[in-house]
């Protein structure tokens, strides 16, 4: 277990390096010149090349890279911003709790209500309690989280003035950012952890357990759920990554200090520094989370664990789908069981 | 005699059951994909028509109607610059749709040509392609497109090229696990043994099999790029004004959000009723291509 968390981290390392690397040549072709937007319109060729020595962009393309990546790795430097005086860690880590607390809030929130839910959903199957979760999580799932915090603030803040529009003065004022930020992945969250747990409570093993006399609710959270979760939390995995990649959003309608504002600032700019700086962080913290995933998916599933014991695989392929049609019976061209039947 | 009429029967099933119209018989019981495929239909006709259905030029000016409310002149009303939004929706979802596609296209190509290598060449190249997939997957899909777009700059094609980007680690895993499941199939084997060559197994025995996966990984995908595209839009980036689209009638709309609700809502319904549309078709597609997962 220990080994297997030992060989991720170490695997994080060149993720992490190719990250900077790609972020990087993206930032150095972003348009515009840099030198020119500080400098204003009225300058000279001596001017000019004097700061683009003094900002280091008149050396050659690798020779930034590395500088940049060696500074990252070693002293956690990501340079100076341009558009202000500070540098960008100081700029960033000003914002990275109030991001940071979104994103967990709203994985947070995903968790704690989307798999009680689509438990409570599958165990009702073909109810009344079913049918409207499910029509909920499937009108949910299709619903743009910026379009529901434009909607949101339509009802909830100008109309019914219930919330706060904007800020995050209060605890009223967290409410609309965190759910409309979060509701899509609650919503696809719930409808898998349904299905997944509709297909275990039909396995064997737990009619078995139901014939040894076992009472339904230990059925339920210590054979079904346990089963019915792991493609849950490969999927929780994955929408981390769409719930901070949608907080940039969320944040420039409710007027939020956080690192997505200051994204579309830094791009609107033209602050490369900044823009590969936020990018670096908001990579950081999706891997530590697919990190901490990784854990708990081989915490629940023993077989990972043993996979791995046996040498075969160094990591899990949690995001590697096989895809039922091709696997077994069913699906064009492979009707033959059927057919025999027939 | 009777065997030889079951045998019939059995051929006859089977030929059913590699028939198309069998996924379209299955598809047809489920109702809700069917509410899906009749939403997306109307959507690409009434896009691709935009020019014969919508009653004004998306363009069009008129500063005596200005922030109008919906009325039966003004299906949805009109924007800060007297422009009918009814219009504009339409011709927007025009390039919402076509941006949608290509970028769906251009994952599909490199994604798929990636999954196929890594999937039949396995060792080395595999392990090599599946980490650049994994670097790729390490930056959130709306990040990376950000940030692509802002390289790119504005502009359709642009705006396409940034969101595929995101979409090419995940088609070439999802091709890879396909081609790796099918590769080990007893028909491919017996194939292989009748003594057809490679190129006649890939075609007609792998690619059939194949399809059936990414056709829903796209319907799912097409969905889920027409959010990040007018995502980008809204902030900014992408597909870049006069050009009408979603997202950016909405950002448009938000500084009238407090007086003018129409042109905040409907745009962001367009958005959700493709997104919907394309999330319940590709849900029934799965369903429809895999009888087996049908409870």
């Amino acid at each position: 277990m220990i080994k297997f968390i030992i060989k991720r981290i170490l695997w994080m390392i060149p993720i992490f390096l190719g990250v900077l690397v790609i972020v990087f040549c993206l930032s150095y072709f972003m348009p515009g010149d840099p030198v020119q937007d500080k400098l204003g319109s009225s300058y000279t060729q001596e001017d000019y090349d004097a700061l683009a020595h003094e900002m280091g962009l008149d050396r050659p393309f690798l020779v930034q890279m590395g500088d940049y990546i060696w500074g990252v790795v070693t002293r956690f430097d990501l340079g100076n911003a341009y558009s202000s005086n500070q540098t960008v860690l100081q700029m960033i880590s000003a914002r990275v709790p109030v991001s940071l607390a979104i994103g967990l809030l709203g994985t947070l929130l995903v968790i704690v209500l989307g798999i009680p839910i689509g438990v409570f959903s599958a165990l009702k199957q073909n109810t009344v309690a079913d049918y409207t979760i499910t029509t909920f999580s499937i009108i949910l799932a299709s619903l743009p989280g910026f379009w529901l915090a434009l909607m949101c603030i339509i009802v909830f803040c100008l109309n019914l003035r219930w919330l706060p529009a904007s800020g995050l003065g209060s605890f009223k004022a967290w409410i609309l950012p965190v759910v409309t930020n979060s509701l899509m992945s609650l919503a696809s969250v719930t409808r898998m952890t349904r299905s997944s747990m509709l297909e275990v409570i039909r396995q064997d093993y737990i009619w078995t357990a139901k014939a040894k006399g076992l009472p339904s609710g230990k059925v339920i959270f210590k054979h079904a759920l346990k089963n019915s979760l792991i493609p849950v939390i490969t999927m929780v995995g994955g929408q981390l990554g769409i719930i901070v990649g949608g907080s940039v959003i969320t944040e420039t309608i409710f007027n939020i200090p956080g690192m997505g504002m200051l994204m579309v600032t830094a791009i609107n700019k033209r602050d490369y520094p900044l823009i590969l700086g936020i990018t670096v962080i908001i990579s950081i913290f999706v891997m530590v989370m697919n990190l901490l995933v990784d854990i708990v998916y081989s915490l629940i599933d023993p077989r990972i664990k043993s996979q791995f014991k046996s040498g075969k695989k160094m990591f899990i392929k949690k995001n590697d789908i096989s895809f039922p049609p091709v696997k077994g019976q069913g699906g064009p061209g492979s009707g033959l069981k059927e057919a025999k039947e027939a | 005699m009777s065997r030889r009429r079951i045998n019939d029967a059995a051929i006859a099933a089977l030929k059913r059951q590699s028939n198309f119209a069998d996924i379209w018989r299955r598809l047809k019981k489920n109702k809700l994909a069917m509410v899906g495929l009749v939403i997306v239909c109307i959507l690409v006709i009434a896009c691709v028509f935009a020019n014969l259905i919508a009653p004004y030029d998306y363009a069009a000016q008129d500063y005596s109607a200005r922030l109008q409310f919906p009325s039966w002149q003004h299906l949805c009303g009109t924007d800060n610059f007297g422009r009918d939004i009814f219009s504009r929706i339409l011709y927007g979802g025009r390039i919402s749709l076509l941006v949608s596609l290509m970028s769906c296209v251009i994952s599909l190509v490199f994604g798929g040509l990636l999954g196929i290598v890594s999937g039949y060449a396995g060792g080395k190249t595999d392990n090599i392609i599946m980490r650049l997939c994994d670097l790729l997957m390490a930056i959130p899909a709306t990040l990376l497109a950000i940030v692509i777009s802002a390289t790119l700059g504005g502009g359709v094609f642009q705006t396409a090229i940034a969101i595929s980007i995101g979409g090419i680690a995940p088609t070439a895993r999802l091709v890879r696990a396909t081609a790796l499941t099918i590769r080990g199939q007893q028909y491919i084997e017996a194939a292989r043994a009748a003594g057809s060559s490679q190129f006649h197994i890939i075609m007609t025995h792998a690619v059939p099999n194949c399809l059936a996966p990414i056709i829903v990984d796209m319907s799912l995908r097409i969905g889920g790029n027409i959010m990040m595209i007018s995502a980008m839009s809204f902030i900014g980036l992408g597909v870049q004004p006069p050009t009408p689209e979603w997202g950016q009638i909405l950002n448009s709309g938000r500084e009238f959000i407090r007086n003018f609700w129409p042109l905040c809502t409907f745009p962001g319904l367009a958005i959700m009723l493709t997104m919907f549309g394309f999330n319940v078709l590709g849900d029934g597609l799965r369903d429809a291509l895999d009888p087996k997962l049908k409870q």
